[in-house]
């Protein structure tokens, strides 16, 4: 060795060992010591195994030592399992396993609990050990009554709520009912004691972990179960490839068996010029060539065109064939004809692998809300269906259903075509009626969602389509309709008595308190209707305007006001007119309710859909 | 009195050695160790204290969605809030990263790579791990401001301050939680220590760790090349002169190893984007996962502009203010108003640092800029020296500590600080 040392150009007491090489080693160390950090300790892991599905555990026998526990005393007795802690303020536990982003699932479990308590089934979890990034559905008492609140932790402490929905168990009652969720890609599901109470609910963490969680008290859980569904979900339906088979060359498309009583609005004639044929190109290059409008640009995305009227509750029908490449389709719901920014667009993958859909924000980002597996479509010609029916819309390629009940931006709206790095011909184009399309499952009518009103001030009187404000002094009256929201349409006709010039009626919302103003937006017409304004409630009660704008409503006549209401601002629409776009929100959600000045003011045909698209 | 102690003597000589020892030490020589231990234990004791009288004696936020990291201890439980929960969660389970979600990437490799290698050591309960780093890390680096300041000013009196100053700024209870502040603070006090040393290769090593516990920690690497500069004569006031660049010149041919060395520091970031690239496909995930936390790409000025106009709105005489958005507009303003007196007392790297360590994160909003300004130690130095005023000493010392008190009840309590 003292050989070796010898040998070495430098001694160990040199300069340079000392000022660069023993240092420069250091610093590899250090190098080594951060890189080998992460990759060996940091790096990411899945600690659960794949899940085998189906799970299923009636906590007969002890089967929990594994799973992940945070808080609370739990436990398997009188097979079932008990978080026994009264005076545990948050407890979860999560099971050992982990669900796939691509896992189509649903979980499900009985779920008792007496009052002053609350738990919750945990699912899509990122954490096993916090309260943190992870969907839930949760039972607590709320003003006299259980609720169920649907909604997510997105960072730690900060729980967002979905959607609330009253029960109809009295609060001072123990609850025991049996809740099963249903998660697919598009958003997920919830039913009680076997009857869906919510649907298409936005989901924002993907796969992860499934697990129970209580506050507050003690909560006992029996029959958990995690299985897969198959490939259809609640909302989407993804064909098989045997329903989704391309028709033969130049197949007549059947009708749609489940439209009657249709009313042509629009049916193409793709002759003469394009000029004059209604439609205006915005991107790409059309033509009208052989009794086809033809997209001839071979390469460029979302490139379109649209018709030059809009329209409102209609059954879309395009045939077309793609001359080159994959990538045809339609929009729809176009909030202006030279722009697909804000409308919804159904076309194929330029893969040709399926169908997908969804829609483009004020900014033309797009977010997809659904995706369906079909056949190469090839050259051959194809029939896309679209159902809009106000508050949702279903979507058919070749007769067969993809998905139903998305839910909508409910306006009127132009229509386009759309294709993306191919050529297409569209060889029919025809909007009809909407005749019997389904009312979307994420719409509720004023039945629903009045179900749980309650007067707060003023005299509210129910009838058969309808709900009436009939005092008529000169101040706000408000009835709370029970329900809290985030990122929602909500749309009420409102009739103004015609003799009366300074009524008034609209609508309160993101109450941070269920029926108190405090904090709380309204947007409600004024002076007979003559004008809309819209503000804030100071955290007095105090009403702060924020805008306004002339309407000028004809006296008498009901008028469809609409909310958008989106993470961080609000639209509102009066009749068909945007008169206000991206008005800041300072909250997130809240609870909603009606307000009139004067009387008697009569609200119809209240309409709410989740996942409102304002930004 | 006398015959007790000759007794002892004569009958325990043993004792009598021990006695003499310590007698014959020369504290003077220790106190570089001694006064930051008083200091690390003053300022824990009221940190811990506080913290648990606001955890047992206060209403805070309770409910599902405010997480307990160990319930079963107050102690330790305390001091886990926020993000901590992602300090956890990284030690424990590695990284993840879903972009426009609030994603662990965010929050830099070397804290939680220390969590997790203490974990074993104290039965695998990270957030035991977690506090001890943090705990060994503020006293080492208490112990790096005395000596820098010393070197600074040559004054012992100064450095007691500056230290006093920094465990008892009002969001110093930083240093306890299970946060990455103090690990960020020893190496970056390492870093310049080593540097104004003109000890290059230790400067660089610290360098490369500051440079993989925070974004800002990169900013070490400008730092310690105009040390160097500044070592061999050059700068900023320097800059008309052409002896200053003749000199320049003549020093990175002389002294090429000492840049290549310094040259090393961003290695540590550059570690973890080179981790981030293979594991997520995003080099710099880290910067964009802040989007999820309403922290976006606006420009220095954007996001101050818009916090402030949020500001101007409010009414304060009723009290509907955002009092974070308040606090934190004037930490920033302040470290900005500071950074002219840094630069003219410490030169162009203290100042570069101070600058750029509030700007680079307000370049994405001004949220948590108390806690960012905690570890801009050429603050704590400066008005160390403007302390010798006893008139503004006692004031500093009051509001601090005062507000450290009401920060760590806001902390404790789940109402979000910084």
């Amino acid at each position: 060795m003292s050989v070796l040392i010898r040998a070495l150009p430098l001694s160990l007491d040199s300069k340079w060992v000392r000022q660069y090489i023993l240092p420069i080693g250091l610093a590899l160390l250090a190098l080594a010591f951060i890189n080998l950090g992460l990759h060996g300790r940091l790096a990411p892991r899945q600690p659960f195994a794949p899940y085998q599905l189906p799970y299923s555990n009636d906590f007969a026998a002890a089967s929990i030592s594994n799973w992940f526990r945070f808080g609370g005393n739990w436990s398997e007795s009188d097979a079932m399992l008990q978080q026994g802690q009264a005076d545990a303020a948050t407890a979860s536990i999560f099971l050992p396993l982990w669900l796939s982003t691509n896992d189509v699932y649903q979980t499900q479990t009985r779920l008792m609990l007496e009052p002053g308590t609350a738990a919750a089934l945990a699912f899509n979890g990122q954490y096993p050990r916090l309260t943190q990034n992870r969907h839930q559905v949760q039972f607590s008492v709320q003003d006299g009554l259980w609720q169920m609140i649907c909604g997510y932790f997105q960072g730690p402490g900060d729980f967002r709520s979905q959607a609330v929905i009253p029960l109809t168990q009295p609060g001072d009652q123990p609850l025991d009912v049996q809740v099963a969720v249903n998660v697919s890609a598009a958003g997920y599901a919830v039913s009680v004691n076997e009857q869906t109470l919510i649907k298409d609910v936005p989901l924002f963490f993907k796969g992860g972990l499934v697990g129970l969680a209580t506050s507050g008290g003690s909560a006992r859980f029996d029959d958990l179960q995690v299985f897969k569904l198959g490939d259809g979900t609640s909302q989407v339906a993804a064909a098989t490839p045997t329903a989704l088979a391309a028709p033969p060359p130049d197949a007549t498309p059947a009708p749609a068996a489940d439209l009657v009583n249709e009313t042509s609005l629009y049916s193409s004639a793709f002759t003469g010029a394009l000029a004059e044929s209604g439609w205006v190109p915005f991107a790409g290059d059309w033509a009208i060539d052989n009794g086809s409008l033809v997209q001839q640009q071979v390469e460029g995305y979302d490139l379109g065109i649209a018709y030059q009227e809009p329209f409102e509750a209609y059954q879309l029908t395009t045939r077309f064939r793609h001359l080159s490449g994959v990538g045809g389709g339609v929009l729809f719901n176009m909030v202006r004809p030279d722009s697909k920014n804000g409308a919804v667009m159904v076309r194929y993958a330029d893969d040709g692998s399926g169908i997908f859909w969804g829609s483009f924000d004020e900014q033309g980002a797009f977010t997809g809300q659904g995706y369906a597996a079909t056949e190469d479509p090839g050259t051959n010609a194809h029939t896309l269906d679209i159902l809009h029916n106000g508050s949702s819309y279903s979507i058919k390629l070749d007769g067969n259903e993809l998905a139903t009940g998305m839910p909508l931006v409910p306006r009127a709206g132009y229509i386009g075509l759309t294709a993306s790095q191919s050529q297409v011909a569209y060889e029919e184009v025809s909007i009809t009626t909407a005749g019997t399309g389904e009312p979307g499952p994420a719409a509720s009518n004023e039945t629903d969602l009045l179900a749980n009103a309650q007067s707060l001030t003023g005299e509210w009187q129910y009838q058969d389509n309808s709900v009436q404000q009939i005092q008529t002094e000169s101040t706000d009256y408000m009835l709370g309709i029970g329900i809290l929201a985030e990122r929602y349409a909500l749309k009420v006709d409102v009739l103004l008595p015609a003799d009366l010039t300074d009524a008034g009626g609209g609508i309160i919302f993101h109450m941070p308190n269920r029926d108190d103003r405090r904090g709380a937006y309204m947007a409600r017409l004024a002076e007979g209707g003559k004008v809309v304004f819209w503000g804030r409630y100071n955290d007095n009660g105090d009403f702060e305007g924020l805008g306004a704008a002339e309407v000028n409503l004809a006296p008498g006549t009901p008028v469809p006001l609409t909310l958008v209401v989106g993470s961080s601002t609000f639209d509102l629409l009066v009749g068909e007119t945007n008169v206000a776009t991206g008005i800041p929100l300072e909250r997130a959600s809240g609870w909603i309710g009606l307000v009139s000045y004067r009387g008697v003011v009569t609200f119809r045909s209240l309409a709410l859909s989740l996942n409102g698209t304002a930004s | 009195m006398n015959r007790v102690m000759h007794n002892l003597r004569a009958g325990w000589p043993a004792l009598d050695l021990r006695l003499a020892s310590i007698r014959g030490v020369d504290w003077a020589a220790w106190k570089w160790l001694l006064v930051p231990l008083a200091a690390f234990f003053i300022s824990r004791m009221v940190v811990w204290g506080g913290a648990y009288l606001a955890e047992v004696a206060l209403p805070g936020n309770t409910g599902i969605e405010y997480w307990h990291a160990v319930p079963e201890n107050l102690f330790l439980d305390i001091m886990a809030r926020w993000d901590s929960g992602f300090y956890i969660n990284i030690a424990r389970d590695g990284y993840n990263f879903t972009p426009g979600q609030m994603s662990s990437v965010a929050f830099f490799p070397l804290y939680p790579m220390l969590m997790n290698m203490v974990g074993p050591l104290v039965g695998n309960n990270l957030v035991l791990a977690g506090i001890l780093v943090s705990h060994i890390a503020f006293f080492l680096a208490l112990v790096f401001l005395y000596r820098l300041t010393e070197l600074e000013f040559g004054d012992a009196a100064t450095a007691e301050r500056a230290i006093y100053y920094l465990a008892i700024f009002p969001t110093a209870l930083f240093f306890s939680a299970v946060y990455t502040e103090s690990v960020f603070l020893l190496f970056s006090l390492a870093t310049v220590y080593f540097a104004r040393r003109r000890m290059w290769g230790w400067a660089a090593i610290m360098g490369i760790m500051t440079s993989a516990s925070r974004i800002v920690g990169v900013l070490f690497w400008a730092v310690a090349v105009l040390e160097w500069m500044r070592a061999h004569g050059w700068t900023l006031s320097q800059i008309h002169r052409k002896s200053a660049w003749v000199g320049l010149f003549r020093a990175v041919r002389q002294d090429f190893g000492s840049l290549v060395l310094i040259c090393l520091i961003p290695l540590g970031l550059v570690s973890y984007m080179a981790f981030l690239y293979i594991q997520f496909g995003d080099p710099i995930a880290f910067w964009t996962a802040q989007s999820a936390w309403g922290r976006g790409s606006l420009g220095p000025f954007g996001a101050i502009f818009r916090d402030l106009n949020k500001l101007m709105t409010q009414n304060f005489a009723t009290g509907d203010i955002w009092w974070n958005s308040l606090l934190n507009l004037i930490a920033l303003f302040s470290t900005l108003a500071l950074v002219p007196f840094v630069w003219r007392r410490f030169g162009a790297s203290f100042a570069l640092f101070t600058l750029l360590g509030v700007l680079v994160p307000a370049m994405s909003g001004t949220g948590s800029m108390i806690r960012y300004m905690l570890v801009l130690f050429p603050i704590f130095m400066l008005l160390a020296h403007w302390g010798r005023n006893r008139l503004l000493d006692r004031t500093l010392m009051t509001a601090f500590a005062v507000l450290l008190g009401l920060f760590t009840a806001i902390f404790v309590n789940w109402i979000f600080l910084a």
